[in-house]
């Protein structure tokens, strides 16, 4: 099995500083979810950074190294990249990371992902509510931890949500610049939950089992449909989801926020087997089933 | 074969692939454009007489799909058989300077390839993408989740230049560096074997990232592409100080003395960094590799590729022998150490050598 889920925090920017800064709201996710004892941060080797929207556009060097580069606890030096792939980027860095740590190249390791609006003009068309999330991970006892990583793709819808930064002429200038477009096609969040129907079908099927043999669900924020479509369709608890924010769904860190949420009412703690579910572009669908080791086993 | 004693899989290069684009562009022709007052020895210092430089309708895609297709068309792998696609480039212009966000890169790869199977993501390091792509791989297919992997950059990276040349206006700016610049494409495939003798080795991969402002690239507001800031000297001097460490924890892991190793591939900078580093290591070390490889005179510095590049033309050229050990060492903007060890196995027999 992987390694284990230390601890989890998610910052939501109280001010525009904060909003417009991708490595400021990391930075400050991943201060917090350092503050917690049990793991000595000089022991932290991966360090990886999953969002999209940064500041600036930066393109190198890694958002990871300019985000651990702002800590102000002492972390060590470890090894920083970023790894990207849309809404289900934070579940390739948690096996990633996971792995990584089993295969003894680190003791633990640190996932964050922050979206914020990347420059001021980009505030008219960043759909997403800014907010970023860490989750430390540390080797554990062998019966605990991510037991399996389940992923499927759907490129036949991968048209209905993009993003990039195009060399473009705007309606308002007769020159190009960097415009920023992020289109999300209606359809999207309705084939988001057909194609997560697919994949959990298929993941329940290889295992024997069903929704209910999960204690606990947590799932992507994005987009904003999703959520709604698939708790029904999985008959969950109105609270099985973190809140989606008014102005906008979270991107990347979605699934972190719901984790830190479960984590702070102490009902992932509570859980023994969690099942995270990412959705993003693609359309890609990734699935982390993960075992707690609760203290009486 | 050298099969291990607790039948543990190890990681290898099993293909080696690479796009060059269309276009060249020769130092003299840079250097003819700046507006900087007295005669510049730029091709002397860095040792580049030119690089290879996009057409209109190449980019970083396009680059990456002709690196993967020569990879494949070279592997005993079929397209069916790949299990995962790492896209490790820093740029991913797509259409020409479109930097694409989502789908990923590596998605986008894999929908031309065909590979509708293959799990994938990107991967963004800076110039030592490659090397953290190799490495995330390699742990994957030694904890048996994969078997095999596709690593791949397409590095459409000249508008570093155009940008830099309306920029500086003396020889110390900090944007000389990226007049070093060149495009290239670079592809790999990885797979497990049982025979310890073809694993590849990393080890000190490691981020000091309080030098992590030395070099930085962001879109130039007004122009296509990017720009690039560097502290070259700076970025130099900490890169080999403190890649010593690093490397002689790497040699003892490895059992192995440097002397040991038969070629080192630095990341191709300039001439002098490149010569200047191998000095001190020499001193350091008290001994020296074979030979120390660099192509930098017809490529430039071609990002996360540089590494992978000069292998396939050294590769192309027939230097190496099958037992030859090469040692790679990544310096990149973080600042990003990492060391991998290999054999050249048979990579030799893909790109046609008689070497014995």
């Amino acid at each position: 099995m992987g390694a284990q889920i230390h601890n989890s925090a998610t910052v939501l920017p109280k001010t525009r500083k904060l909003q417009r800064s991708s490595i400021r709201l990391s930075v400050k996710a991943v201060e917090d979810c350092l503050s917690k004892e049990g793991l000595d941060p000089e022991e932290i080797g991966i360090f990886i950074n999953t969002g999209i929207f940064r500041d600036k556009h930066i393109g190198e060097p890694a958002i990871a190294a300019l985000i651990h580069g702002d800590l102000s606890i002492n972390c060590g030096s470890p090894f920083c990249f970023d790894l990207n792939n849309g809404g289900v980027g934070y579940i390739n860095a948690l096996e990633v990371c996971s792995n990584l740590i089993e295969n003894g190249e680190s003791k633990a390791g640190i996932v964050v992902s922050g979206d914020a609006i990347p420059r001021r003009i980009d505030r008219w068309v960043f759909p997403y509510s800014p907010a970023a999330t860490a989750i430390t991970l540390k080797k554990g006892p062998a019966e605990s931890g991510f037991i399996e990583f389940f992923h499927k793709s759907f490129p036949e819808h991968a048209d209905l949500q993009t993003s990039a930064l195009r060399w473009d002429k705007p309606d308002f200038r007769k020159s190009n610049r960097h415009i920023l477009k992020i289109n999300q096609d209606k359809e999207y969040a309705q084939q988001c939950f057909e194609s997560a129907k697919i994949t959990l079908t298929e993941f329940f099927s290889n295992h024997k089992l069903s929704a209910a043999d999960f204690d606990l669900l947590l799932y992507s924020h994005s987009p904003k449909q999703f959520g709604i479509k698939l708790k029904t369709w999985l008959r969950l608890p109105k609270d099985s989801y973190g809140k989606i924010l008014d102005g906008g769904e979270i991107h990347t860190a979605g699934l972190g926020y719901s984790l830190s949420r479960a984590m702070t009412s102490s009902k992932f703690h509570q859980a023994r087997n969690v099942l995270f579910i990412a959705v993003g572009s693609g359309i890609q669908v990734s699935l982390a089933w993960y075992r707690n080791l609760h203290q009486h086993e | 074969m050298n099969k291990s004693e607790d039948n543990k899989t190890y990681a290898r290069f099993e293909s080696l692939g690479r796009a060059i684009p269309g276009d060249i562009l020769t130092t003299d022709q840079i250097m003819s454009q700046l507006k900087i007052p007295g005669k510049f020895k730029f091709e002397l210092l860095t040792g580049i007489k030119s690089r290879n430089v996009c057409k209109p309708d190449e980019d970083s895609f396009t680059l990456a799909i002709k690196a993967a297709k020569d990879c494949i068309q070279r592997s005993s792998l079929k397209s069916a058989d790949i299990e995962m696609i790492i896209s490790c480039s820093i740029t991913r212009y797509t259409e020409g300077h479109h930097q694409q966000y989502e789908p990923s890169m590596s998605f986008v790869i894999k929908q031309a390839l065909g590979i509708t199977d293959a799990r994938s993501f990107d991967v963004s390091n800076a110039c030592a993408g490659m090397f953290t792509g190799v490495l995330i791989a390699k742990s994957l297919i030694e904890q048996g989740v994969i078997k095999n992997c596709l690593v791949v950059s397409g590095e459409f990276i000249s508008s570093l230049i155009h940008n830099a040349i309306r920029k500086i206006k003396t020889p110390t700016s900090n944007e000389f560096a990226s007049l070093t610049v060149g495009d290239a494409g670079s592809a790999l495939i990885m797979e497990a074997t049982k025979d310890q003798d073809l694993a590849i080795q990393s080890h000190g991969f490691t981020s000091q990232t309080e030098y992590n402002r030395l070099c930085t690239a962001q879109p130039r507001p007004k122009f296509p592409g990017a720009a690039m800031k560097t502290k070259a000297k700076q970025i130099h001097d900490v890169s080999i100080k403190n890649s010593i460490p690093i490397i002689e924890e790497a040699m003892k892991s490895f059992g192995i003395k440097y002397s040991d190793i038969d070629f080192l591939i630095p990341h191709q900078t300039s001439r002098a960094a490149i010569i200047s580093g191998a000095k001190t290591y020499s001193k350091y070390f008290k001994g020296s590799p074979g030979k120390i490889l660099m192509n930098l005179q017809y490529n430039g510095n071609t990002a996360s590729t540089s590494h992978f590049i000069c292998l396939y033309d050294n590769l192309m050229k027939g230097i190496f022998k099958p037992d030859d050990r090469i040692l790679g060492i990544s310096y990149a903007s973080g600042i990003v150490f990492g060391v991998i060890v290999f054999k050249i196995n048979d990579l030799i027999k893909l790109h046609g050598s008689t070497n014995p």
